[in-house]
C-alpha cells in the first residue's frame, strides 16, 4: 500500500514540469524511503532523475515497492487543475478489490471541494534505468538564473553550447554562421553568479542547445550544481522542497575530427 | 544480429551493377540471418514494415522531418543539411557524412542491432496523437546517436523509403530461393505463395522457419488480397488474336476502378488494384454484393463504374474518383452512383479456382451472381476475327468505355495472380494512334533530379499555349518515359534557356526549381485529360479548375519544327476534354 500527502501544489507542478521536458511517460519507483525516478528520454541522449525522500511529504506511508508508470500528458492535465492552496493526497488503488495488483494512481485535491483523479497505470518497462556512473572533473555551483541567461545568450548565434572550465573560471561559448558568443564567469568575485568551482583539470565539452533550452525551463530553484568533463556528459542538479533533488544528465556532442 | 552487417551488405549491393550479383549478395546475407530475424531484415530492406493491405501505420517520415532529425543528431542548423543534400543528392549520404566522427552521443552507447532498428521503427510507426512528431523524431535521433556512419546512411534511407539498392520484389524472391535451396529453382513456388498471400515477409518467415515445404501451406484466404493479374498492351487486333491463339473472349474495358471483392458471410472487403482496403468508399457495392452474390465465401474481381442515374451510361473515371474520400461518403454515394461489373472469380466456398481456365471461371462467375440493375457481368463475347475485335472496340469507345480487353480462352488460360501475361491483352484508346492524340507542350520549368538523376532534371513542368492571353498555363509535370540519354539532352537543351525567375507569361501554381524561357516544344502522350486544381490551362472556362494531362509521358519527339506559340492551345485541350466527355454520354 502507498499513501502520501503534500501541502504544496507548487512543488508538485514543478516536478511534473521537469519530467515533461524530456519524457512522454514517467516511471516512478515508490518505496518506503520515498519516490525515485531515473529515466532516459526517447533519444537516449538525456536523462532526468528525481529523488523525493519520504521527508518531502507531510504524511508518507508505503509498504513494499511499486513500479508506477503514468502518462505525462495525463499528469500535466491533472496538475493544471490544482488550485494554489490545495492540499494533495496520493495513493495507489485497485479497481478490482480481488486483484493483487494496483492499477490506479489517485491524486486527491483538498480545497474548497474534495476532488479526486484516478489515473490508469501503464505497463512499466522491463528494466529500471540506472543513473550512469560519471566521473566528472569540473564541479560548479551557480545562480540558476545566470545559467539560464547564458544558455539563451549562446542560443542567439549557435545550435550548441561549449563549456570550458579552468581552475578559476567557467566560459560558455557558441558559434554559428552569423558569429560567435561568449559568457564568462569568474570564481571569487562577490558579484559573481558563480558561487563555487572545483576543477581537477582544464576541461571542455559541447552540448546541444535544443535539449538545454528545454531543460533550463524546468529549473525551479535559485541555485544549481553542474558537473561535466572533457567530452563527457553534463549533469545539472537542483533542490526541490528542501529535501528533494531533480537532476538532468545530457550526453555531449562529439566534435568532428 | 548487428545492423552493421546489414548496412555493409547494402553498400556492396548498391555498388554492384549486375543484378545477378546483387541477388547473390543479398542471398548470402539471408543465409547468415537467424531464422527469427529474416522477416525483419526483409522489412528493413523493402522499407516497409507491413504489406499495404494490412492497413498498419508505416514509419512515414517526410524528407523535411528527416532533415530535422539529421540536423539534431549532428547538432548543425537545418540549412547545413539542405546545403549538403544539394551536393550529394541523397539524404542518406548527407547523414553519413555529417555524422562521421561526431555528433550527439548517447548516455549509454551500444551497438545497433537489426532488432533495435526494427523495434524502433515499429515504435515510431505506432506513435500518434499530439506531439507525436516530436516523439518520433526523438526516437530516431536516439537510434542515429548510436549508429555508425554507414548505418546512418541506410537507416535514413529506410525511414524515407528510398533504399536505392536496385533490388525489387523479383530480386528479393530470387535471393530467398538461393538462400534456402542454393539455386533459383524454388523461385516459382515462392512467387506463387507471394501472389496468393500478398505478403513477402510472411513467405520469407515461412521459408526460414519451415523450409521450402512450408510454402504449400500458404493458400488463398478470404480477407487476404490476391495479387491481381494484369494485361499486356497491344494496338492491333491481328496481333491480339495471334497472341491468344486465334480465339479470344473480348470484354469491354470499363473506365472505372478495378476491385477485388472478398466475401465471408456478412462481411465484405474491397481491395483496390494497389491492395488498399477501399471498403469504406463503396458502402453501396458492399450492399450489392450481399444482395446479388450467392456463394457465402468467395473472391471476385470486377470493375466499379460511375453511372448516370438517368441514362444509365458510364461517367468518366475522374468523376468516379470523387468517391476517393474519407468523409461525406453517403452524399457522394448519391452524387456519383456506381455499378459493378464482375469479370472473374478466384475462390468459391473453400475452393481456389484460379487454376481453372478462363471460360470455366466465367461460367462459375455467372452462376455466382444474380444480375440486377447494379450488379452484372462484363459485356463480353468470344470472337475469332480481327474485324470483330475492331467492331467491339469501336462500340466500347462509343458507349464511353476505355477500350477492350481480350482474354485467351484455351485450357491454359488460368488466373495468373500477380503477373502480366499475354493471356490478357488490352486495347485502349490512347494506345491507338490518333485516338486520344498526342499534344505538343512547352517546357517552362523543371525540378532537380535526385538519386540516379542527380545533376540532370528529374521532372519537367510543361504548359499549353493560350493565344488569347499570350500565356503559358501549365498542364502537367512529366517524370516518366525518360532514358538517361534523353535526360542529358533535356539538360543540354534547357541550360541555355534557364532564367532567374518565372517568365511572366508562364501561369503556374507549381514551384519549379528552375524556370526556362518558354521555347522548347516536346510531344507528350497522356491517357486522358482531367480537371485539376493544380494546373492552369482552361481555368475559368471549365468547372472545377484547370485541365491536366493524366499520366503524361514524353514520346521522344522534340518538336523543333514548332515554336512555343504553335504548341497545343488551351482551346484545343478544352475541345479534347469535351469530346472525351461526349464519348461517355
Amino acid at each position: 500500500m502507498f499513501h502520501a500527502t503534500l501541502d504544496s501544489t507548487k512543488t508538485w507542478k514543478q516536478i511534473v514540469d521537469a519530467l515533461a521536458t524530456l519524457l512522454t511517460d514517467a516511471h516512478f519507483v515508490i518505496s518506503k524511503s520515498g519516490i525515485v525516478l531515473n529515466q532516459l528520454d526517447s533519444s537516449k541522449a538525456a536523462m532526468v532523475s528525481l529523488n523525493l525522500p519520504s521527508k518531502v511529504f507531510q504524511d508518507y506511508d508505503c509498504e513494499g515497492e511499486y513500479d508506477v508508470c503514468l502518462g505525462i500528458d495525463e499528469l500535466v492535465r491533472v496538475s493544471k487543475r490544482m488550485a494554489g492552496d490545495d492540499r494533495l493526497e496520493f495513493s495507489l488503488l485497485k479497481t478490482d478489490p480481488k486483484s493483487e495488483r494496483f492499477d490506479r494512481f489517485e491524486i486527491k485535491m483538498h480545497g474548497q471541494a474534495e476532488r479526486k483523479f484516478s489515473l490508469q497505470l501503464l505497463t512499466p518497462p522491463d528494466e529500471r534505468s540506472k543513473k550512469p556512473e560519471l566521473n566528472l572533473a569540473a564541479n560548479a555551483e551557480m545562480f540558476a538564473d545566470s545559467f539560464k541567461q547564458a544558455v539563451k545568450d549562446i542560443g542567439v548565434v549557435s545550435n550548441f553550447l561549449t563549456i570550458k572550465a579552468t581552475a578559476d573560471s567557467i566560459v560558455f561559448m557558441g558559434e554559428g554562421d552569423t558569429g560567435e558568443a561568449e559568457v564568462a564567469l569568474k570564481k571569487g568575485d562577490d558579484e559573481s553568479a558563480l558561487f563555487d568551482l572545483k576543477v581537477e583539470e582544464n576541461v571542455r565539452a559541447r552540448y546541444s542547445l535544443s535539449y538545454l533550452s528545454d531543460i533550463t525551463k524546468a529549473i525551479s530553484s535559485d541555485s544549481l550544481v553542474f558537473q561535466f568533463g572533457e567530452n563527457k556528459p553534463l549533469s545539472i542538479e537542483f533542490g526541490i522542497a528542501e529535501k528533494g533533488r531533480i537532476g538532468f544528465v545530457l550526453a555531449p556532442i562529439i566534435e568532428k575530427r | 544480429m548487428l545492423y552493421e552487417t546489414l548496412a555493409r551488405t547494402y553498400e556492396q549491393i548498391e555498388n554492384e551493377s549486375s543484378s545477378i550479383e546483387k541477388t547473390r549478395l543479398f542471398a548470402a546475407l539471408l543465409k547468415e540471418t537467424p531464422s527469427d530475424l529474416v522477416g525483419k531484415v526483409l522489412a528493413l530492406t523493402m522499407a516497409k514494415l507491413y504489406p499495404d493491405w494490412k492497413g498498419q501505420p508505416e514509419v512515414g517520415i517526410a524528407e523535411r522531418m528527416a532533415i530535422q532529425i539529421v540536423a539534431t543528431t549532428a547538432s548543425v542548423p537545418e540549412e547545413a543539411v539542405y546545403d549538403s543534400i544539394r551536393k550529394t543528392g541523397d539524404l542518406g549520404l548527407t547523414g553519413e557524412e555529417m555524422l562521421h566522427g561526431g555528433g550527439q552521443s548517447s548516455l549509454f552507447p551500444q551497438d545497433v542491432t537489426v532488432e533495435m532498428v526494427y523495434d524502433t521503427l515499429v515504435k515510431v510507426s505506432q506513435t500518434s496523437g499530439s506531439g507525436s512528431n516530436r516523439e518520433k523524431a526523438s526516437l530516431l535521433v536516439g537510434l542515429l546517436n548510436d549508429a555508425k556512419p554507414i548505418e546512418v546512411r541506410y537507416i535514413l534511407r529506410t525511414i524515407t523509403r528510398t533504399m536505392r539498392l536496385g533490388l525489387g520484389y523479383m530480386g528479393l524472391m530470387d535471393a530467398l530461393s538461393i538462400a534456402y535451396t542454393g539455386n533459383k529453382e524454388l523461385r516459382p513456388k515462392i512467387e506463387h505463395a507471394f501472389n496468393v498471400c500478398s505478403d513477402l515477409l510472411r513467405v520469407a518467415e515461412v521459408l526460414a522457419t519451415e523450409g521450402p515445404d512450408g510454402l504449400q501451406h500458404i493458400k488463398v484466404e478470404v480477407g487476404v488480397p490476391i495479387r491481381m493479374m494484369a494485361a499486356k498492351k497491344l494496338s492491333n487486333s491481328n496481333e491480339i488474336l495471334e497472341k491468344t491463339g486465334g480465339k479470344a473472349l473480348v470484354e469491354y474495358k470499363y473506365d472505372g476502378e478495378r476491385v477485388q471483392v472478398h466475401r465471408n458471410g456478412d462481411e465484405v472487403i474491397l481491395f483496390s488494384r494497389r491492395q488498399e482496403v477501399i471498403t469504406h468508399q463503396y458502402p453501396d457495392v458492399v450492399e450489392y454484393v450481399l444482395q446479388s452474390v450467392t456463394p457465402m465465401t468467395c473472391v471476385l474481381e470486377g470493375e466499379c463504374i460511375a453511372i448516370d442515374r438517368d441514362t444509365g451510361r458510364t461517367r468518366p473515371f475522374q468523376e468516379l474518383m470523387r468517391r476517393r474520400r474519407k468523409t461525406g461518403i453517403e452524399e457522394m454515394r448519391e452524387e456519383v452512383p456506381v455499378v459493378i461489373r464482375f469479370f472473374d472469380i478466384l475462390y468459391i466456398d473453400g475452393t481456389d479456382v484460379t487454376s481453372e481456365p478462363m471460360l470455366k471461371r466465367r461460367e462459375l462467375l455467372s452462376e455466382a451472381i444474380q444480375a440486377s440493375e447494379f450488379v452484372d457481368m462484363t459485356v463480353g463475347s468470344i470472337v475469332d476475327r480481327p474485324e470483330e475485335i475492331d467492331r467491339i472496340f469501336t462500340e466500347a469507345l462509343d458507349s464511353g468505355q476505355e477500350g477492350i480487353i481480350a482474354k485467351a480462352v484455351h485450357e491454359k488460360s488460368t488466373y495468373q495472380a500477380g503477373s502480366r501475361s499475354w493471356l490478357w491483352i488490352k486495347l485502349k484508346a490512347s494506345y491507338q494512334e490518333g485516338r486520344s492524340g498526342s499534344v505538343d507542350l512547352v517546357v517552362v520549368g523543371a525540378m532537380h533530379g535526385r538519386g540516379k538523376r542527380t545533376g540532370v532534371y528529374g521532372t519537367i513542368l510543361a504548359s499549353a499555349y493560350d493565344p488569347v492571353n499570350d500565356a503559358f498555363p501549365t498542364v502537367c509535370k512529366i517524370g516518366t518515359g525518360f532514358t538517361d540519354e534523353v535526360l542529358q539532352q533535356f539538360k543540354e537543351r534547357l541550360d541555355e534557356l534557364q532564367i532567374d525567375s518565372k517568365d511572366p507569361r508562364v501561369q503556374s501554381d507549381v514551384q519549379a526549381d528552375v524556370w526556362f524561357t518558354p521555347s522548347l516544344v516536346i510531344e507528350v502522350l497522356g491517357d486522358e485529360i482531367t480537371v485539376s486544381p493544380t494546373h492552369f490551362a482552361g481555368r475559368g472556362q471549365i468547372e472545377g479548375g484547370g485541365l491536366a494531362i493524366r499520366f503524361p509521358r514524353f514520346t521522344g519527339r522534340w518538336r523543333d519544327d514548332k515554336g512555343p506559340s504553335q504548341a497545343t492551345t488551351v482551346s484545343e485541350l478544352i475541345d479534347m476534354f469535351h469530346s472525351q466527355k461526349v464519348r461517355s454520354k
